[in-house]
């Protein structure tokens, strides 16, 4: 028990010191790549909600990310709303978005679960291509204004950092709250054995329903955050591509846990960064990297490398015992 | 005569052409250990299900309490009180057993989302009542000193005693056993008949839906008997046990007791 | 009308293509209970093949048995390493290894190829028929041709023969399936050969109408997907029938709604069909089992 209290602050003084050391860094070029990185991996752990939790899979996530991003950016640009106000527009639009698309799609299971949100991350993608009169199509939305936090503009990146690393926080310090009640509890629960789920009390429906607006609301403010620093939205970056690295990302890092997004998220930006060296190869090894580590690790990085490192600190009489207990997160 | 906790009325099942049940009409009283029996195939699971609002019925419905229902919910017949085990269990493996157990508590825990992220003094205190809760029905049940461990880990009928106990955690008025004695030992099967005698005597009426007929004949205050989707008899023990219909749907004298 | 009736018929044509493809995505499915993302990857590769093979001075009929078995032989190196080792975990991790699976191939198509697209020449090529007013093309009519006979063999395959009934038996019950002698790791990977053998022949037969590129598998994988549910998910005949439906589908929405709405309206159909019939439009039901 007080183990766990000494995980749960140094986790909060972590998160408390990355922000502070966000003011730090000074290359332009890692900045980038950082606050990118966080939006992933807020992206990341709200699909983990999804398919980590409660099991259900979602191949359309980009599709709330989009909708967070361009709330924000035609809200601030078209009618000139605050940009604060656009954020909780951005995850109430989304979030709702998320409950519209349960609707339907909570009674499906595994791959038509998956086709069918896929479906959904589509035709968002089409409309924000199509509708130019509202999207203004492949273009795009240019010219959304930089928050302002205290009267501290967070035009200048490091501040950008500092808010966007604390929103992740926030973000994960929410789920992981959530996620140990009973509603968690539900959720993992559903994931496993829905009739037991059931036979419990436990609205699974309601509760699947739940679980897509809580994480679509959380794709949204990714969205909306991906809109004030990159200041233009265009549909590209809200495609079936992005889908599937949200869901990878997640599932990679070690879905169902708290750590598994943000280290799938971290691991894969240098993975991805690194790659670079190699040009046109870049993503030919992305790709086989992708299938190598799932072959390797299917159950994810970090419930691997947490069972071994179990293993090297375990002595070898209890390891015997424990290998008859079988696939035990 | 005491009071009906759940009424069947007319419920049928049909799968495809085949009447799985056929206008069975049943009755669970307050505090009683109701057997079903029949040989296999007589929808005895079929009709569990249905009780427990896993298999919507076809035609007929059930009153609980008040409510009248023609297509129930499971997670609205928990609600009402209607817990359940399973033939094949359903815990999750690689839970611990408290985990499991907790699971049940959920209609008793507090949900809302600022108390939740808040932490509120009300949620802390629901949270630790309802793990004491459980702790106290797992060791009342044998199986406290495990709660720690992964359900996994468990032989069979200690898994058996822990989904009962996630059952209990509903807090039942009515508690349906499919098969709790399969594949248990006839020592396990004892301990296990004794320990739904105590949860009777702790209020709850049992449902029984048991292949093992001695035990059910030793056990129940009423027997029902079900072939090929029909009610065929009903009564006390003894009364079904020399009923001439019953004898003769399992082949000769087996049933006496 | 001759505008609603040409219609009508480049919408058959091009379903037949997609029934081509769904079929061998469906008995993937079916078998190894693998939603494979990288089954348009192969038509691609189908489609390089031609290709090169044509380049090179090989007649097209070969160029496309050719494709064929260039097609069949990748997607065994591809389930020896990729599908094979993940037989046991969840079907969740097959699928995210076969969109790692289409991010390679895509990808190293552009790096071997170069992303342009590329002409290529079938003896058929530009030449039509006229039919009342309605004109088709003769490789579109080939496309159908090819396709209509190879759904019928590979019906005909899986209901007659014995590799049929085993195929049938893995997909139905794998576990009873073992038990009786079938074997199930055969049979998935010669499925997964079979299935993805028969999609790079629609690639080899699309590439004269619609050029070659590293990309083209991509948007072919989810029509195919949008056929597989739409017929039920493992079932052949629904393959064949939904690919019909989705290519009428596709070319009357391209036709009197918009072509930038037109994938839009696919799946919005596929949205329709999941809530309302989630087994599928030509499959029986059944009984949910507890």
């Amino acid at each position: 028990m007080n183990l766990q209290r000494l995980k749960f602050w140094s986790a909060i003084l972590l998160g408390l010191g990355s922000v502070l050391a966000s003011l730090y860094v000074q290359n332009m070029y890692l900045l980038n790549v950082i606050i990118l990185a966080v939006i992933s991996a807020i992206l990341a752990v709200s699909v983990n909600l999804l398919v980590g939790y409660t099991g259900q899979i979602s191949l359309g996530h980009a599709g709330f990310y989009g909708i967070g991003a361009y709330t924000v950016a035609l809200l601030t640009t078209r009618w000139h709303w605050s940009i604060w106000l656009s954020f909780l527009a951005a995850f109430g639009l989304s979030g709702l978005m998320g409950l519209v698309l349960g609707l339907p799609t909570t009674r499906l299971r595994g791959h038509f679960l998956g086709i069918a949100t896929l479906g959904f991350g589509v035709i968002v993608n089409v409309v924000l291509n199509n509708w130019t009169s509202l999207t203004n199509g492949p273009v795009g939305v240019r010219g959304i204004p930089a928050p302002a936090l205290f009267g501290i503009s967070l035009e200048y990146k490091n501040f950008f950092l500092g808010f966007a690393l604390a929103c992740l926080f926030v973000i994960v310090l929410l789920v992981y709250l959530v996620v140990n009640s009973a509603v968690g509890r539900a959720w993992k629960c559903i994931r496993r054995d829905e009739i037991a789920a059931q036979v419990s009390g436990i609205n699974v429906y309601g509760y699947k329903l739940l679980a897509f607006a809580f994480s679509g609301g959380i794709a949204g403010i990714a969205g909306a955050l991906y809109a004030a620093f990159m200041t233009l939205v265009s549909p590209e970056t809200f495609d079936l591509n992005q889908s599937i690295t949200i869901v990878t990302t997640t599932i990679l890092g070690g879905a169902g846990t708290l750590v598994g997004p943000l280290l799938g998220t971290g691991i894969l930006t240098l993975i991805s960064e690194w790659l670079r060296n190699f040009h046109e190869l870049r993503l030919v090894l992305y790709g086989l990297i992708l299938v190598l580590f799932i072959v390797v690790m299917p159950q994810g990085i970090y419930p691997f490398v947490k069972k071994h490192v179990q293993l090297w600190f375990t002595p070898r009489k209890v390891k015997i015992q424990r290998g008859s207990e079988g696939r035990h997160l | 005569m005491s009071e009906a906790l759940i009424a069947a009325k007319q419920i049928s099942v049909r799968f495809g052409g085949l009447w799985a049940i056929k206008d069975v009409e049943l009755q669970v009283n307050s505090g009683e250990i109701l057997g079903i029996i029949g040989p296999n195939g007589a929808g005895k699971s079929t009709f569990l299900n249905v009780l427990s609002g896993l298999q919507r019925p076809s035609a007929g419905h059930l009153v609980i309490g008040k409510e009248e229902t023609a297509d129930p919910k499971a997670w609205r017949m928990a609600k009402l009180g209607i817990a359940r085990s399973f033939q094949t269990i359903r815990l999750i493996d690689d839970m611990s057993v408290l985990e499991n157990v907790l699971i049940g508590t959920h209609l008793y825990a507090v949900k809302g989302f600022l108390q939740v992220v808040g932490r509120s003094r009300s949620w802390h205190q629901t949270e630790r009542q309802l793990k004491e809760g459980a702790l106290e029905t797992l060791a009342w049940l044998g199986v406290g000193h495990k709660a720690e461990l992964p359900v996994s880990m468990l032989p069979l009928q200690e898994r058996r005693r822990v989904e009962i106990a996630r059952a209990l955690m509903i807090r039942p008025r009515v508690l349906l056993l499919d098969e709790p004695c399969a594949g248990l030992s006839q020592q396990e099967s004892l301990a296990l008949s004794n320990l739904m005698s105590g949860i009777r005597t702790r209020g709850v009426s049992i449902v029984l839906v048991e292949h093992n007929v001695k035990l059910v004949m030793a056990l129940a205050d009423r027997v029902v008997v079900l072939d090929h989707g029909q009610k065929i008899a009903e009564g006390t023990p003894t009364e079904v046990a020399h009923n001439e219909t019953v004898i003769q749907a399992y082949l000769g004298g087996e049933v006496h007791a | 009308m001759a505008e609603f009736a040409q219609t009508l018929v480049n919408g058959l044509t091009v379903g037949t293509l997609y029934s081509l493809v769904a079929l061998g995505l469906t008995i993937i499915y079916g078998v190894m209970n693998l939603a494979n993302f990288a089954q348009g990857e192969f038509a691609m590769i189908g489609g390089f093949a031609a290709f090169f093979l044509i380049q090179a001075g090989i007649p097209y009929p070969l160029a496309v048995v050719i494709a064929f078995a260039a097609a069949g032989i990748i997607g065994l190196i591809i389930h020896l390493l990729a599908n094979y080792p993940l037989r046991q975990s969840e079907p969740i991790n097959m699928m995210l290894s076969s969109l790692g699976v289409s991010l390679f191939l895509v990808n190293l198509a552009q790096y071997l190829f170069s992303p342009t697209p590329q002409v290529v020449e079938s003896p058929l090529s530009g030449k039509s028929l006229n039919f009342f007013g309605i004109f088709v093309s003769q490789q579109r009519l080939l496309i159908a041709f090819v396709s209509i006979v190879l759904c019928v063999v590979t019906y005909l395959l899986l209901e007659y023969t014995r590799f049929g009934r085993a195929v049938r038996a893995a997909s139905l019950d794998p576990d009873t399936a073992v038990i009786y002698g079938v074997p199930t790791k055969k049979i998935s990977f010669l499925t997964f050969v079979l299935g993805v053998a028969l999609t790079g022949v629609a690639g080899a037969l699309v590439a004269p109408v619609y050029y070659v590129y590293p990309t083209m598998g991509i948007s072919l994988t989810l029509k195919a997907f949008v056929v597989v549910v739409l017929g039920g998910m493992g079932n052949v005949v629904g393959a064949i029938a939904g690919g019909l439906v989705i290519g009428l589908i596709e070319s009357l929405a391209g036709g009197y709604i918009s072509t930038g709405f037109q994938d839009a309206i696919v799946f919005a159909v596929l949205f329709l069909v999941l809530v309302f019939r989630p087994e599928g439009i030509l499959t029986k039901v059944q009984g949910e089992k507890v």
